[in-house]
């Protein structure tokens, strides 16, 4: 494997931490598949339909996101929202988040 | 379109039924979409090579499908130490117990080679049939969702001491073992080398002279030991003190057979039609002390090897 590979997979590896936090914030706000991800993407988060529409039926499964099936331009969509204890939860996790921030930009510098 | 709804289409391939609509469903709503997004910023419809290029980012349906699946493995890395250490254990009696009951009939009726062939393919299918129910128990605790906890239920008070070990290669025990065994079966008539000689325009046969019957089941009890104690090196991969006192026990036998054997008055014997010519009898006195003079070799090896074993038994004290 080349650094440049090695680079690539330890980014994902990183990235793929935090993807749950970023979905969960953005879904304070209702979004279907494409307009949840189009969001990611236009604030610099690149995340494939392979990795985003299964992480949120997963977070749906566990009571974090609540779905509804909707007919939007002659086209049936499934829009996700946080739920209560979703929204619980990102609070907690975005304290919990900014502690490792912070710890890791003294550990950095 | 038919690109979008060939591509759906595998995809559901992939999914089991109740999950099929679903998927299908929010991933063409994805698709359409950003395919609509694409037409409103070009101001005009995308055509299949575009279309394909926007499938192809999203990648092969079968890694796609695979993605909305639970469990994408046959044993999940918090059940896998205990699986690779039950299948070791496994393995280590199934094909002990099969090994062990077979031997008698490497010697049975049929030609030995035959049978030896025979007997890899049995141990191979015993030790695929053990691995195969060992991977079925572990799929099903882990479905069935056994805690891990009673799996990996342990104390430290339990956890005992282990005893050092000096490893080894485990080809070159296997190899060892093999030449024993190839040994053993030579030792008992059912494996035959040519043997004859010719000299002065005579040829005979030449065989070890009838003395070696007095060793004949020393022989086979220590070289029995000695493919056994190279089949538990093989499992415990190296040296442990009841290895090594094993090891030195099996070689004093074997210099003792030795001794014996050099004190033997022939140690080959032809045909009494060629026993009492001169040149025969040169002959025989030139292999009695060709062979004599490979067991010394073997005697000083043995003798090394014993040594050996007993720097090795105090380094492991």
């Amino acid at each position: 494997m080349t650094d440049s590979e090695h680079y690539q997979k330890l980014k994902l590896e990183l990235r793929r931490g935090v993807l749950i936090l970023a979905v969960l914030a953005e879904l304070r706000e209702e979004h279907y598949g494409y307009s949840l991800r189009k969001n990611l993407m236009s604030q610099g988060l690149e995340i494939d339909e392979g990795t985003l529409y299964p992480l949120v039926r997963r977070l749906e499964k566990q009571g974090l996101l609540v779905s509804e099936w909707r007919k939007e331009d002659n086209r049936k969509k499934r829009f996700y929202k946080l739920s209560d204890v979703g929204s619980t939860t990102l609070t907690k996790l975005t304290e919990e988040w900014q502690q490792v921030a912070s710890t890791l930009s003294g550990i950095i510098a | 379109m038919k690109l979008i709804n060939n591509y759906l289409d595998s995809l559901e391939t992939y999914l089991p039924d109740d999950m099929q609509q679903e998927v299908r469903e929010e991933l063409e709503a994805s698709i359409y979409g950003e395919i609509e997004d694409k037409q409103e910023q070009l101001g005009r419809e995308l055509n299949a090579e575009e279309q394909e290029i926007i499938l192809q980012k999203i990648g092969h349906p079968m890694k796609v499908a695979s993605s909305f699946l639970p469990n994408q493995q046959l044993i999940g890395s918090d059940y896998y130490p205990a699986f690779k250490r039950s299948l070791e254990i496994t393995l280590m009696i199934v094909l002990g117990i099969n090994l062990f009951f077979s031997i008698p009939d490497l010697f049975s009726s049929g030609h030995i080679i035959a049978n030896i062939i025979g007997l890899f393919f049995h141990l191979l299918s015993a030790a695929f049939w053990a691995m195969a129910i060992v991977v079925v128990v572990f799929y099903f605790l882990e479905k069935s969702g056994v805690s891990l906890d009673e799996i990996y239920a342990w104390s430290a008070k339990d956890i005992n001491g282990i005893k050092p070990k000096l490893s080894i290669n485990r080809v070159e025990v296997f190899f060892e073992m093999i030449m024993e065994i190839v040994f053993l079966v030579w030792w008992n008539n059912l494996l035959k080398f040519p043997s004859s000689i010719e000299e002065s325009g005579i040829e005979t046969s030449v065989q070890l002279s009838s003395e070696w019957s007095s060793v004949h089941w020393s022989v086979n009890i220590i070289m029995g030991l000695a493919v056994l104690l190279s089949f538990y090196k093989i499992i415990v991969v190296g040296w442990n003190k009841p290895a090594l006192i094993s090891n030195i026990l099996i070689n004093l036998a074997s210099l003792s057979v030795i001794y014996q054997i050099t004190q033997f008055d022939k140690l080959i014997q032809v045909s009494d039609a060629v026993a009492s010519n001169e040149k025969w009898q040169k002959l025989l006195n030139h292999l009695d002390t060709g062979i004599l003079s490979i067991l010394i070799c073997i005697a000083i090896y043995i003798v090394w090897e014993s040594f050996s074993n007993v720097l090795k038994l105090k380094r492991n004290r």
